[in-house]
C-alpha cells in the first residue's frame, strides 16, 4: 500500500473540506493566470500602441533633442527631413517611414471680438502632432479614426481628438485659436477643425490635435524640418540589426548627430509596464499566501483529527519524513488538482476575452491615469506563463503544507495514541 | 520692480551732465531719477538674445507715454506685428496672426519675453528706488568701471522686492547708471547689467546698448540696443489704446 | 528475548512528578504468552510504551534480542518498531481509509516487502484470524471483533519478535474477547510469536501462561501459570 494512494484515499475522507482548500487555491490560480493574461495584454498593447502612436519599431531624432527638449527642442530639429526619408526608404529592411513634428500648443476654443480683435479668455493645454497624412497611412492611420463628418485637414485646418472636443463641445467647422510656446517666442494661428478623431488612447484622446505636418512646419517656421521620424521595418526583420543599418545609411547620406533609437529603448512606458508585471507577481505571490493559508488550515485540522492514527502509524514504525510524506501528498494533489481547475478555468474566460477584448475604459477613466494604454485590452494567454502559473500554485500550496506537518512529525506516538 | 527700472527706464532715461561735488547716496538716486523723467520716447532697436544654443534677434519699435504707457511692436520676420501694450499695471499682447489679443495676468507675467532675461513683469510698476530700498554708499564710496569713475551704491530691500540687495554703479561725472547687481534673499548674484554704450540725444544722455547677464545660467544674456531715439517726439496718443492695437 | 533492566519512568504532569515505574526487572523469553495486569494506573501501560519502544526510559535500559533501546533517537526506534514489535490496542486502531487486505498488507509495504510475497503473506494471515471473504471490507464496514482480528493480523504478519496488546479486550463483549484471546493463543502456538498483554481482567489474566502483577510502579507477583 503506497503512501501516495493512502494520501489520495484521505482527500475524500472528507470531501467538502477538500473541495474548499481546492476552491482556495483553484480561484487563487485562476486570478493569476487572469492577472497575467492580462498583463500579456496590456504588453501587447504597448508594443503596438507605442509603435503606432509614439516610437515605429524605431525613432530618430536629433541627437540633442531628448536632453534638451524641454529647454530649447527647436535647436534640435532634424533638418532635410525629406531627404532623409528618402534615403530611409532606400533600405530594404524598412517598410515605411514618417516624419513628424510634436508640439505642446495653448489652444483657446473660444473668444469674444472687441475692437474687431479676438479676445480668447482662457486658453487650454495640447499636444499638437504635424503629420504626413499620406506618409501615415500604413502607420497612424488617423483616417480611420474619423468620427463621420470630419475629413483630413489640409492648410489652416485641424483634427481633435474625441475627448478634447467633447469637453469644449467642438464640432467640424468650429474653429480655435492656437498658441504655440516656443522657446524663442510664440506663433499663432485661427486654425478650422476638419474632423473630430476618436482615438483608442486614452490619454491621447484627452487633448491632442493633429495638423498636416506641412501646416505644422509652417505654423512653427520650421519649413523642410522634422521633429522626429518614426521607422517601421519589414516583417521578419530584425530590430536591432536594421537599426545599426539605419545608422550607417544616416551617416553615409550626411546625417550627423541624429539619433536612432529602438523601440524597447524609448520613453519609460516600457519601464512602466515591466514594474507593473514585477508588482503583479509579488501580488501574485501573496495571492498564493493567502490562499494557501486554507491548506495550512485545514492540514492542522487534519492533523488534530488523525491523531490517533498517526500515533497508530508512528507505532507501526512510520518515520517523521514518512509521516511528512503523506501529509504533503495530500497537499500536493489539492494543489495540482486546483492549480488544474485553476488554469482551465482561467484559459476558459481569456480565451473569448482575448478575441473581444476587455474595455477597461468603461471601468475607470483612463484619461485622467498616466498609463500609455488603449482603453480596450486584449489578454493574451501565454503558454509559459500559464505553465509557470500551474506549477507554481501547486508547489507552494504543497510545500506550505509542511508547515504543519512538520509538527505532526514530532509528536511522540504515546501522546498521539493517548488522544481519542 | 527695480529690474524695469535698470532696463526699460534706463532705456528712456534722460540724465542731465551736472556734477555734484558732495551728495549723500539718496540725493544720487533722487538725481538720478528725477532726470528719468519725459513726456514721450520713440525708439528702435534690437534685442538679441543669447543662450547656450546660439543668439537670436528680435528687432523692434517702441514708442513711450509718461511712465505709463508704453508699446513695443515687434518687427523681425518671425514675430513680426507682435505687440506689447502697457497700460499702467496691465500687459496685453497682441497676434497679428489670428488677430487676438491675450491679457497677460498672474503666472503669465513671470514668463520671459522671446527666451531673454526679461519678463513681462519687468515692463510693470512704478515706484521710485527710494521707496523699495534703502540707499547707502559702499566703502568706498566710488569705484572705477571699465576706466569710468563711478558711485557706488547698496541696495536693501526694505519692502518685498524681486531682489532684496542690490549693487549700484552711477557714473560719477554724468550720474547716469553704470552698472548693477542683482542679489537673492542669501546675497547670491543672480543677474547683472552693464551699460556697454550711450548716446546723446537732444542734450540728454541714453544707454543705447546695455548687456543683461543670467549669472546662474550658463551663457545667458541679452544685449539690448538702441539704433534710434527721438525724445519728446510728437505722438498719436491713440496708438497706446486697445481698440487700436489691430492697426 | 526482552530484557527489562531496572526501568525507571517519571512524567511531570504540571509541576507534579508521577512515578509511573520505580524500578522494574523483567526478562520475556522468546515465545511467552503472558500478561502483565494490576490495577488502573499501576504502569503496566507504561511498561508495555516503553518495552515497545514507543517511549523513553527515565532510568535503566531494555534489551530486545540483545539490542538496547536506550540510545536510540525517534526515528531509529520507529525503525526497530517496524521491523520486531506488532501492537494490538483497545480500540483496533485500524486505518479507516484501508480495507482489511490493505491494513494487513500496510505493514509490509513499510518493509519494503514485494508484490507477491505481500499478497501470500496477508492472505495466509488474514485466513488465520478466520477473515476470509472479508478481504476488501473497510473498517468501518466490519464487527468490533473482525476489526480486532484484522489489528492482530496487522501485527503478525510482519513475523514481530513480539507483539504488544494494551487491553485487546476491552471494548469487546466477553465472548468475542475470549475469541480474541484464543485466536492469540493459537497464533503463539503456532507462529511461536511472543504475546505480551496488559489488562485488568480476570478472564484474560486466565489466558496468560505467566502473569506479571504490577502495583504502585513496581512488579509484585510474577509467576508462570502454565
Amino acid at each position: 500500500m503506497k503512501i501516495a494512494s493512502i494520501a489520495l484515499r484521505n482527500i475524500f475522507r472528507n470531501k467538502w473540506r477538500s473541495f474548499l482548500s481546492l476552491s482556495a487555491i483553484a480561484l487563487v490560480t485562476f486570478t493569476i493566470v487572469f492577472l497575467f493574461a492580462i498583463m500579456e495584454g496590456m504588453k501587447l498593447d504597448q508594443r503596438t500602441t507605442m509603435a503606432k502612436f509614439a516610437t515605429g519599431d524605431a525613432r530618430i531624432r536629433n541627437a540633442g533633442f531628448e536632453k534638451y527638449q524641454f529647454i530649447a527642442p527647436e535647436e534640435f530639429m532634424i533638418p532635410d527631413y525629406d531627404k532623409a526619408i528618402a534615403a530611409l526608404r532606400a533600405d530594404p529592411a524598412v517598410e515605411t517611414a514618417v516624419g513628424r513634428f510634436q508640439f505642446p500648443a495653448q489652444v483657446a476654443v473660444k473668444w469674444e471680438v472687441i475692437f474687431g480683435m479676438n479676445w480668447p479668455g482662457e486658453t487650454n493645454s495640447t499636444l499638437a502632432t504635424g503629420l504626413d497624412f499620406s506618409d501615415e497611412k500604413s502607420f497612424f492611420s488617423l483616417a480611420s479614426y474619423l468620427v463621420p463628418g470630419g475629413r483630413l485637414p489640409g492648410q489652416g485646418e485641424i483634427l481633435v481628438s474625441g475627448g478634447f472636443a467633447k469637453k469644449f463641445n467642438l464640432k467640424p467647422g468650429d474653429s480655435l485659436i492656437l498658441y504655440s510656446g516656443g522657446t524663442w517666442g510664440q506663433q499663432d494661428a485661427v486654425l478650422k477643425i476638419s474632423g473630430i478623431v476618436a482615438l483608442p488612447l486614452a490619454q491621447l484622446n484627452v487633448n491632442s490635435i493633429y495638423m498636416a505636418l506641412s501646416a505644422a512646419q509652417n505654423l512653427l517656421l520650421r519649413q523642410g524640418q522634422a521633429e522626429e521620424i518614426l521607422i517601421r521595418f519589414k516583417p521578419g526583420v530584425a530590430v536591432g540589426d536594421a537599426v545599426a543599418a539605419v545608422r550607417t545609411a544616416l551617416a553615409r547620406n550626411g546625417f550627423k548627430d541624429l539619433d536612432v533609437k529602438p523601440w524597447n529603448e524609448i520613453g519609460n512606458a516600457g519601464t512602466f509596464i515591466d514594474l507593473a508585471s514585477k508588482i503583479y507577481y509579488f501580488m501574485a505571490f501573496f495571492f498564493f499566501i493567502l490562499g494557501t493559508t486554507v491548506i495550512i488550515n485545514t492540514t492542522m485540522m487534519v492533523i488534530y483529527e488523525r491523531m490517533r492514527e498517526i500515533g497508530t502509524l508512528r507505532a507501526m514504525g512510520m518515520t517523521g519524513p514518512e509521516m511528512i510524506r503523506l501529509f504533503f501528498m495530500e497537499a500536493f494533489f489539492i494543489g495540482a488538482a486546483a492549480a488544474f481547475v485553476g488554469v482551465i478555468l482561467g484559459s476558459a474566460l481569456i480565451l473569448p476575452l482575448s478575441v473581444s477584448g476587455v474595455d477597461f475604459g468603461k471601468l475607470i477613466d483612463l484619461g485622467k491615469t498616466n498609463l500609455d494604454i488603449s482603453d480596450v485590452i486584449y489578454p493574451q494567454l501565454n503558454l509559459v506563463s500559464t505553465l509557470f502559473v500551474f506549477f507554481y500554485s501547486t508547489a507552494v500550496s504543497s510545500l506550505i503544507s509542511f508547515i504543519p506537518t512538520r509538527r505532526a512529525a514530532k509528536i511522540e506516538p504515546v501522546e498521539a495514541l493517548r488522544s481519542i | 520692480m527695480t529690474i524695469k527700472r535698470s532696463i526699460w527706464l534706463a532705456l528712456l532715461v534722460v540724465l542731465p551732465a551736472t556734477v555734484f561735488a558732495q551728495m549723500t547716496a539718496e540725493e544720487v538716486v533722487r538725481r538720478l531719477e528725477k532726470n528719468e523723467v519725459y513726456t514721450s520716447s520713440k525708439s528702435s532697436g534690437k534685442l538679441l538674445i543669447t543662450n547656450q544654443f546660439g543668439t537670436k534677434t528680435k528687432t523692434f519699435t517702441a514708442a513711450s507715454q509718461g511712465a505709463e504707457k508704453l508699446l513695443l511692436e515687434f518687427t523681425n520676420k518671425e514675430e513680426r506685428g507682435q505687440k506689447i501694450l502697457r497700460l499702467n499695471d496691465q500687459i496685453f499682447v497682441y497676434y497679428p496672426r489670428s488677430n487676438s489679443v491675450v491679457s497677460m495676468q498672474g503666472g503669465a507675467l513671470k514668463d520671459s519675453i522671446f527666451g531673454s532675461d526679461f519678463t513681462y513683469e519687468d515692463l510693470t510698476g512704478e515706484k521710485s528706488i527710494l521707496n523699495l530700498y534703502k540707499v547707502e554708499f559702499a566703502q568706498p564710496s566710488t569705484e572705477t568701471v571699465d576706466g569710468v569713475q563711478c558711485y557706488h551704491l547698496r541696495l536693501t530691500g526694505i519692502t518685498s522686492v524681486a531682489y532684496p540687495f542690490q549693487e549700484l554703479w552711477v557714473e560719477t561725472a554724468r550720474l547716469v547708471r553704470r552698472k548693477a547687481v542683482f542679489f537673492s534673499l542669501t546675497r547670491e548674484p543672480l543677474k547683472e547689467m552693464e551699460v556697454k554704450e550711450t548716446k546723446e540725444v537732444s542734450g540728454k544722455i541714453f544707454p543705447s546698448r546695455f548687456v543683461i547677464t543670467d549669472l546662474i545660467k550658463k551663457n545667458s544674456s541679452t544685449e539690448f540696443a538702441l539704433d534710434s531715439i527721438q525724445i519728446n517726439p510728437r505722438l498719436d496718443a491713440r496708438q497706446f489704446s486697445l481698440e487700436r492695437l489691430k492697426f | 528475548m526482552v530484557k527489562v533492566n531496572h526501568v525507571v519512568k517519571n512524567y511531570t504532569i504540571g509541576k507534579l512528578e508521577v512515578h509511573a515505574l520505580r524500578g522494574v526487572d523483567l526478562e520475556i523469553k522468546d515465545g511467552e504468552f503472558m500478561s502483565i495486569a494490576g490495577p488502573s494506573g499501576s504502569g503496566k501501560t507504561t511498561l508495555l510504551n516503553l518495552i515497545g519502544c514507543l517511549d523513553a526510559c527515565t532510568g535503566g535500559d531494555i534489551l530486545i534480542d540483545g539490542e538496547s533501546i536506550g540510545g536510540k533517537k525517534r526515528d531509529e526506534r520507529a525503525l526497530l518498531r517496524r521491523r520486531k514489535i506488532g501492537f494490538v490496542f483497545q480500540s483496533f486502531n485500524l486505518i479507516p481509509v484501508l480495507t482489511a487486505y490493505e491494513n494487513v498488507a500496510f505493514a509490509l509495504s513499510l518493509l519494503k516487502t514485494g508484490p507477491g510475497e505481500t499478497r501470500e503473506r496477508t492472505m495466509k494471515i488474514l485466513e488465520e484470524v478466520g477473515l476470509t471473504g472479508l478481504e476488501k471490507r473497510f473498517p468501518n464496514e466490519l464487527s468490533g471483533g473482525q476489526q480486532q482480528r484484522v489489528a492482530v493480523a496487522r501485527a503478525l504478519v510482519k513475523k514481530p519478535t513480539l507483539v504488544l496488546a494494551d487491553e485487546p479486550t476491552a471494548n469487546l463483549d466477553s465472548d468475542t474477547g475470549r475469541e480474541i484471546l484464543k485466536l492469540m493463543e493459537d497464533l503463539n502456538r503456532t507462529h511461536g510469536t511472543t504475546f505480551v498483554f496488559s489488562t485488568h481482567d480476570p478472564m484474560v489474566m486466565d489466558f496468560a501462561h505467566r502473569l506479571v502483577l504490577l502495583h504502585d510502579g513496581a512488579i509484585v507477583s510474577d509467576k508462570a501459570k502454565k
